[in-house]
Parts: C-alpha cells; sequence; structure tokens
C-alpha cells in the first residue's frame, strides 16, 4: 500500500475558524481517496449510499447512517450506486475533542468518537430522528465557526437527537444493553414497557431499577419516546388516520396519545403531519 | 421580605447536574423570599405573575423568560384570576461557571451574567416561545447528565434567544425598533446610514447609547448584518458574487471580500463552494 495521505484541518479552515460543515455530493465514477486526519470527522448519509473502505475492511452506508470517524481512521468514501448519493460531513479540531471528552467524561466516554474499538461508531437513524438530526446539522449553515457553536451542536447530536438510539452507556449490565437494542423493533416496542421487560428477561422491580440507573428514565418513558417517534414518522409517511396511528403504536387511548405526542414534538399529531408531508 | 437560601442539593442527587420543575404558583405571596446556592432559569408558561425581585414587584406574564443568579432574592405571587403556571430549570454553580468561562467571551455580560441589580429577563412569544416550552419539556424526561443540561442552556442562549441580533430588556424602546428594523434588505444595504434613519436621532447619539447597551458601532453591528445577508444568498443562490455585493450595498467588491473574510473567515467563493445547499428535488 502507498504512504497514507493525511488530510490537515488547517487545508479547510483559517485559524480562527472552529469547523468545517460541507453538505455535498459524491460523484459517481469516482473512487475516494484512502486517508487519515489530524482532525475529527461526523459524516450524515442524507441520500443514497456509499461505498466506505475503512481500516482494511468495506461496508455500506445507507440513508440515515451516521459515522463517528477519529483521527486515526484510515478510510475512504465513494458512490455506491447510480442514484444520487448526497452526505453532510462535518470536520473539527481535535481540541474541541479532547475538551468534550474530558468535561463530559461520565457521558461520552468509551462512546461516539471515543470508542476504542478497531472499527468507528456507527448509528443508523430513521424517521423522526433521521429528519431531526438533518435539522440540527442544517443549524450551522450561515453562522461564524465558533467553538461555541461546534461544541453545543455535538453535544445536541450526542445528548439529545442520538439520546435514545445511543444514549446507554457501555457501562450498563449487557441485558439491558441487548434490551434496548430489540426494543427498537416495533414489535416490541408497541407493547410498552411490558414488551420491554418481556425482552430483557428480568424482573419487573430488576428491569424498572437498572433503566432508570442508566437511562435516567423509567421504562415506559423509555417506550413511550419510541412509540410517539414511530407515530411520527408514520404520520409524515403514510395517510393512515390518526386514531388509526394511535392503536398500530398501542395507544388504546386517544387522549392520552395526544398528550404524550404534544409533550414530545410540541403540537398535534395532525399539525406534525401537515409540516411534514412531503407533497 | 425575609430571605431564605435554598440549595441545589436538596433537588439534586450526587451525579445529577440538574431539576426540571415545572409548577402552578400560589395566589399568595411565600412568608419568605428565597435566595439560592445555584442558578436558575424560569419561563412564564401560562398566565400572569406578580415577581417579587430583589424589593422591587414586577408584572410577569405568559412568555417571561428570567435568567436568576444566586444571589437574586425573589418570590412569587399568580394572578388570582388567570392563575400562573412556570418551567423552572436548575442546575449547579460549576455549569454557569464552566460555560461563562469557554463560551463567555462570545456572549458577553448577558444572561446570568448580567451586571446589574436586576435579572437579565426577556420576552418571547410565537415560535420562540414553543420552541422554549418544548425544548423544556424535553428537559423533563432527560437523563440529568452535565451534557444534556450545558446542551439546554447554550441551545437557549443560542437559538431561542440568538443573543447575536437579539436585545436585552433595559435598552431604549427606539434602539431595540431600529435592530429590528434594520434587518431588512433595503436598510442593510443602507449601512451605518441606514441604521441611524431608522433609528430616528442624531448621529451621534446613536453611536452612543449603541455603544453602551451594546458595546459595537452601528457600522460594524451593519456590516454583521450585511454579511449575514450575503452568506444567505451565497449558500442559497446562483447569485454572482459582485451581485451578492450588491445586493448588500457594498459597491466595492475588494471592501466585500475584506468584510467577509473577517467575518466568515473564507472568501465567498469558498463559502459558497462549502456551503452549497443542494436544491431538494420531491419524490
Amino acid at each position: 500500500m502507498n504512504e497514507n495521505l493525511t488530510l490537515l484541518i488547517d487545508e479547510y479552515i483559517s485559524p480562527q475558524m472552529a469547523y468545517h460543515y460541507v453538505r455535498s455530493e459524491l460523484e459517481h465514477n469516482a473512487r475516494g481517496l484512502l486517508h487519515n486526519h489530524d482532525f475529527y470527522e461526523m459524516t450524515l448519509i442524507e441520500r443514497g449510499q456509499v461505498l466506505h473502505e475503512i481500516n482494511g475492511h468495506e461496508e455500506i452506508l445507507t440513508t440515515g447512517d451516521v459515522v463517528f470517524i477519529r483521527p486515526n481512521d484510515l478510510h475512504a468514501m465513494s458512490a455506491y450506486d447510480a442514484v444520487r448519493t448526497s452526505i453532510i460531513s462535518l470536520k473539527f479540531r481535535c481540541s474541541t475533542a479532547d475538551h468534550l471528552v474530558e468535561r463530559y467524561a461520565k457521558d461520552l466516554r468509551d462512546r461516539f468518537f471515543w470508542t476504542k474499538a478497531e472499527y468507528p461508531t456507527r448509528i443508523y437513524l430513521q424517521g423522526a430522528q433521521f429528519e431531526r438530526a438533518v435539522n440540527t446539522c442544517m443549524t450551522l449553515e450561515n453562522i461564524q465557526c465558533t467553538d461555541l457553536r461546534i461544541e453545543h451542536f455535538l453535544m445536541t447530536m450526542m445528548t439529545f437527537v442520538l439520546d435514545d438510539v445511543a444514549r446507554i452507556s457501555q457501562a450498563a449490565p449487557s441485558w439491558l444493553i441487548r434490551a434496548c437494542d430489540a426494543s427498537q423493533n416495533p414489535q416490541v416496542f408497541i407493547r410498552g414497557a411490558a414488551g420491554f421487560i418481556e425482552v430483557a428477561g428480568r424482573g419487573h422491580e430488576h428491569v424498572s431499577r437498572q433503566t432508570r440507573k442508566y437511562l435516567g428514565i423509567t421504562p415506559t418513558q423509555y417506550t413511550n419516546r419510541l412509540r410517539i417517534q414511530h407515530s411520527a414518522m408514520l404520520l409524515s409517511k403514510s395517510t393512515i388516520s390518526v386514531l388509526q396511528i394511535a392503536q398500530q403504536c398501542g395507544f388504546e387511548n386517544a387522549s392520552y396519545f395526544h398528550r404524550l405526542f404534544k409533550q414530545q414534538y410540541g403540537c398535534t399529531p395532525a399539525q406534525y403531519r401537515r409540516r411534514h408531508t412531503i407533497n | 421580605m425575609k430571605v431564605t437560601t435554598f440549595k441545589i442539593e436538596d433537588y439534586l442527587d450526587r451525579g445529577e447536574a440538574f431539576h426540571v420543575a415545572r409548577k402552578g404558583l400560589e395566589t399568595s405571596y411565600p412568608t419568605h423570599a428565597h435566595n439560592h446556592d445555584y442558578f436558575e432559569l424560569f419561563l412564564v408558561e401560562r398566565g400572569k405573575t406578580e415577581h417579587f425581585i430583589n424589593g422591587k414587584i414586577e408584572a410577569l406574564k405568559k412568555g417571561a423568560l428570567v435568567f436568576i443568579r444566586p444571589s437574586d432574592a425573589h418570590a412569587f405571587k399568580a394572578s388570582e384570576t388567570e392563575g400562573c403556571r412556570i418551567i423552572n430549570i436548575m442546575f449547579r454553580k460549576d455549569t454557569a461557571d464552566h460555560l461563562n468561562a469557554r463560551y463567555g467571551a462570545e456572549w458577553g455580560e448577558r444572561f446570568f451574567w448580567l451586571k446589574d441589580i436586576f435579572p437579565d429577563t426577556y420576552h418571547l412569544s410565537g415560535p420562540r416561545l414553543e420552541r422554549a416550552i418544548n425544548a423544556s419539556s424535553e428537559l423533563q424526561t432527560s437523563k440529568r447528565s452535565l451534557s444534556r443540561i450545558e446542551q439546554f442552556l447554550l441551545f437557549f442562549m443560542t437559538r431561542v434567544i440568538d443573543y447575536s441580533v437579539s436585545v436585552p430588556v433595559g435598552m431604549p424602546v427606539w434602539l431595540r425598533n431600529a435592530c429590528h428594523n434594520a434587518r431588512s434588505p433595503e436598510i442593510l444595504r443602507e449601512g451605518a446610514a441606514g441604521f441611524v434613519q431608522v433609528a430616528g436621532r442624531g448621529h451621534e447619539h446613536v453611536c452612543r447609547v449603541m455603544k453602551v447597551h451594546m458595546g459595537v458601532t452601528p457600522s460594524i453591528y451593519m456590516n454583521k448584518l450585511r454579511m449575514e445577508h450575503a452568506a444567505m444568498h451565497l449558500g442559497s443562490s446562483d447569485m454572482s458574487i459582485l451581485e451578492v455585493s450588491l445586493e448588500c450595498g457594498i459597491e466595492n467588491l475588494s471592501h466585500f471580500y475584506k468584510l467577509f473574510r473577517e467575518h466568515y473567515g473564507n472568501t465567498p467563493k469558498q463559502y459558497r463552494k462549502y456551503h452549497r445547499v443542494d436544491p431538494v428535488q420531491p419524490n
């Protein structure tokens, strides 16, 4: 193999800037160049499929994948098929990453950019969460590229947007981590806390206590969030009635559904649908 | 009113970084006002209340957002006819100290760091108020972690109140209006002269008062608005750089380049290349 190409942050931004943000299309028939970096990089696949060569291995990234690239990761990205492929890519200085993991060690250590695993962290987002991630990325457009903006952005992504899928710390018992993974499945989360406890395979009391300890919320709150997110996705992508959606997400009581929905999205399901329906 | 001191340890376990309380207020004052060994942000979600604060009584209504410092001594008395509901977010001193040490230079002496007898107060309405209430209710069900509260506070300071354009309470109304009106393209094209004109006061006076309240001159303020306007066009239109420069009222192209670079650290062309948004094609 040829000597590695190392990309330098100073080739992208001036010294007073804290990050570089770009939303771009990958060209077809152009093979990405294998490189590592003197910076960190977060990439979100907005549309299409990407062939990702990473540390000697190949993977296909699809719409909704977010990858947390560390400086030493040796990688290349190329468009994988003939459809339009667009990605959002964010590069930032090591000083930002170092600061965040030092200050928020308890929340971030060994996760996201700071995993010691061979391959970088990759998280798959769909439905409302994916929309939220893209919207959060767009807040970086047209503003001054300061430490405040990038650090706030990264904290938002890591503590808020990815809160539900990635919030569980690796220090949690493995049965709990597995239960969270399994609960991403609609078959499980529509059954609410009962579904969660069943996949956890432990006693009710114990599951509740550990969930509160490691996720900071109860199994009911956790599964309600997933159910409401799922309902939001159905509202924007389908024409099923609001009542049917509530039922499909396991809510028998429509007014309870409305209340939870409003708490999570700040508007009623009908308003949400009007705002998010794509012509 | 006598004052007692509330302690954060009564609300938080060790390892927890914040507490959210959403509550209806009583319609009579408590026996004591209180100050704190922590910081607090409160938002009036609905109704009206009297707010006793550092010896003064003020009326607050839906949308009032107040940045309370530890030493602020205060108490509430809800309106008897309408009642009052507030969202209260409390967090440790360490969080406030950290945010100010790391980012304070960007927002200056405002929010929790206002040097005034009375705390910094804003009035939110419409989508901003909605955004503030949503963000607070989501915080309520989140894990009480340090990263979450600091993320939340930065969100309030940069996105609910955009400190770079919002105007603190206590500023003369004419100056506040001028800041608001100056954002329209016809005015910002005129630069400092446009600002002075919408302010409707003498040039000298406008400069002096603006400097006191906002720490900048009209021309610096207007250049900032012009560059944001330019960036918006560069990122989302096909106008040539010359056209963008003229759109912002800058006829001297090299002056435009210089200002733009100062503001964004890039040339307009680089900026466009980096920030070009793909036209969204409906499926």
